[in-house]
């Protein structure tokens, strides 16, 4: 083969070769053709939070104590809840107990359920009322929450105050709860007041445990609306609880929970005290829970669900 | 003599553009330079706003600026995997981009593709010029002011080069929560959405691909 035709033929290869590359590059071909020519136009969204426990339902018990400084208090249960949420169906129930129910407190006999957390007792606090609850409701409970007067105040005013339903006009000199109806921003000084009106409540000590429920609300209320606005503002949320909230839930249960908490509508959520009746024990007025709760605590076992 | 060796020459030059046109699809892979893609592509997450909040008596940051660093590489790797990098979209699985989720959150995430990365649409795309990479990040500090949670909302926008021609806006926000598992920062939580669709709008577009998570 002479120097002449191999030169030609690397020629014309090198033509055929570079042709090649240029119309590559000003003719790219799709590798999914079917799709060629249509436009384009996708829209998804998506999100995921894990559930707030492995526990489901999760109960968990909130109390408020009367502990502060000064004589009087006895560092007793002001507010008892069981809060029972059902993580996959974003749901919970909120039941209130009023203090001064009548109760077995284990090792104790009969008793207001109020004088289990207080150290008076002995081995009275938190885990003695958390007994003492799952003893009156065959729940059980997973973890609780403890705030006095002081860090309850302190609560409400690091995320802002809250917005409370106020149900019906309150004007009452012992707790300081002066409030028109209707819903009512407050900061924590306020909500303490509202929680702890009794003497202005129909009801007396049950119809303070459904306004103290309605604290609650208001708080779920505005981390939801924080949570959709500010997804961020959810560390605020947990940084404060932590700081103002004795608790056996660690940092990360706490963020979970908030988490899970956040994503809770409050239409999801029930907000119900014991069936119950005043009564008096010698000279002691107290609550006795009747035999309607029976059900009720039935009911919410399984699922943290309220279904009647 | 030398007209044959012209000609190899010529042809080993040639050669060499259409390798390099067949090829040029081909860009550093994960382990090089991580913002640095193909078509001169440099992607860098830029974190916008960053806040603190600790549980501990009195604040003290100094783990915050290394987590920081951390969780912006982290968030960062998922838009690299997820969007801007041609090569680790691996048919449209992008392997990469889940990297950064914790194993139980990662299920999840795969099934809402199409809001965490481009999804289906990267089978019609070239390739993905940012335009917009910026993220918030909230930190939740533990009683010894350690990182242990944190909150990142990211924007992301870029045009998207159809391998038919034409481009595509390509607009994305997410709000990832991570925490850090045996040193890495993982997202445990997200909330994602992604939208892609022509430039200018056009009227009576035929849609051919569409999902929810």
């Amino acid at each position: 083969m002479g120097t002449r035709r191999i030169l030609a033929l690397s020629l014309a290869f090198a033509v055929l070769a570079g042709g090649a590359a240029v119309w590559r590059a000003v003719n790219p071909k799709p590798a999914h053709a079917a799709a060629e020519g249509s436009v384009l136009i996708q829209k998804a969204k998506g999100s995921y939070a894990p559930p707030a426990s492995d526990r489901s339902p999760l109960v968990i018990l909130a109390i408020g104590s009367d502990y502060r400084a000064g004589p009087g208090p006895c560092g007793c249960a002001d507010s008892i809840h069981l809060i029972t949420v059902n993580p996959e169906k974003q749901a919970a129930t909120i039941i209130g107990f009023p203090r001064d129910s009548w109760v077995d407190i284990p090792g104790h006999g009969k008793n207001k359920i109020t004088v289990a957390l207080s150290p008076n007792l002995g081995d009275g606090g938190p885990d003695l009322l958390v007994r003492t609850v799952e003893g009156v409701t065959g729940i059980h409970i997973d973890y609780y929450l403890l705030t006095d007067f002081k860090g309850f105040s302190h609560l409400v005013d690091g995320v802002g105050g809250l917005d409370v339903d106020v149900p019906y006009a309150m004007n009452d000199p012992y707790s300081g709860a002066v409030f028109e109806a209707g819903r009512v921003h407050m900061k924590g000084g306020h909500v303490l007041a509202f929680a702890r009106n009794r003497h202005g409540a129909p009801g007396g000590d049950l119809g303070r445990s459904e306004n103290q429920g309605r604290v609650f609300l208001a708080a779920l209320r505005k981390l939801h609306d924080n949570f959709l606005h500010d997804p961020a503002s959810l560390v605020s949320w947990v940084a404060v609880g932590s700081r103002y909230l004795s608790t056996d839930l660690s940092l990360t249960e706490l963020t979970r929970l908030a988490l899970a908490a956040a994503r809770v509508d409050e239409a999801a959520v029930d907000n119900i005290v014991i069936p119950a009746a005043l009564g008096s024990v010698g000279a002691a007025s107290v609550v006795f829970i009747t035999a309607a709760a029976g059900p009720i605590f039935q009911d919410v076992k399984d699922d943290g669900i309220l279904n009647r | 003599l030398a007209a044959a060796v012209l000609g190899v020459l010529l042809v080993a030059t040639l050669g060499g553009a259409v390798w390099f046109v067949f090829n040029r699809d081909s860009g550093p892979g994960k382990g090089q330079d991580p913002g640095k893609v193909g078509h001169g592509v440099n992607f860098d997450l830029v974190v916008s706003r960053l806040g603190v909040r600790t549980v501990a008596e009195k604040l003290s940051r100094g783990q915050v600026e290394s987590a920081t660093e951390d969780v912006r590489v982290a968030v960062q790797d998922l838009y690299l995997g997820g969007f801007v990098d041609p090569d680790r979209w691996h048919d449209g699985e992008f392997p990469d981009a889940f990297d950064v989720f914790e194993p139980t959150t990662e299920k999840n995430a795969r099934k809402d593709l199409n809001a965490l990365t481009l999804g289906a649409a990267a089978g019609r795309l070239e390739w993905v010029e940012p335009t917009k990479g910026r993220t918030s990040i909230v930190f939740l500090l533990d009683d010894q002011n350690r990182p242990v949670q944190a909150v990142a909302g990211v924007v992301f926008g870029a045009v998207g080069h159809l391998k038919d021609g034409g481009t595509v806006k390509i607009s994305n926000g997410a709000d990832l929560i991570l925490r850090p598992v045996d040193g890495a920062w993982q997202v445990y939580s997200y909330e994602a959405s992604t939208t892609i669709e022509p430039q200018s709008p056009t009227p009576g577009a035929s849609s051919t691909s569409t999902g929810t998570g």
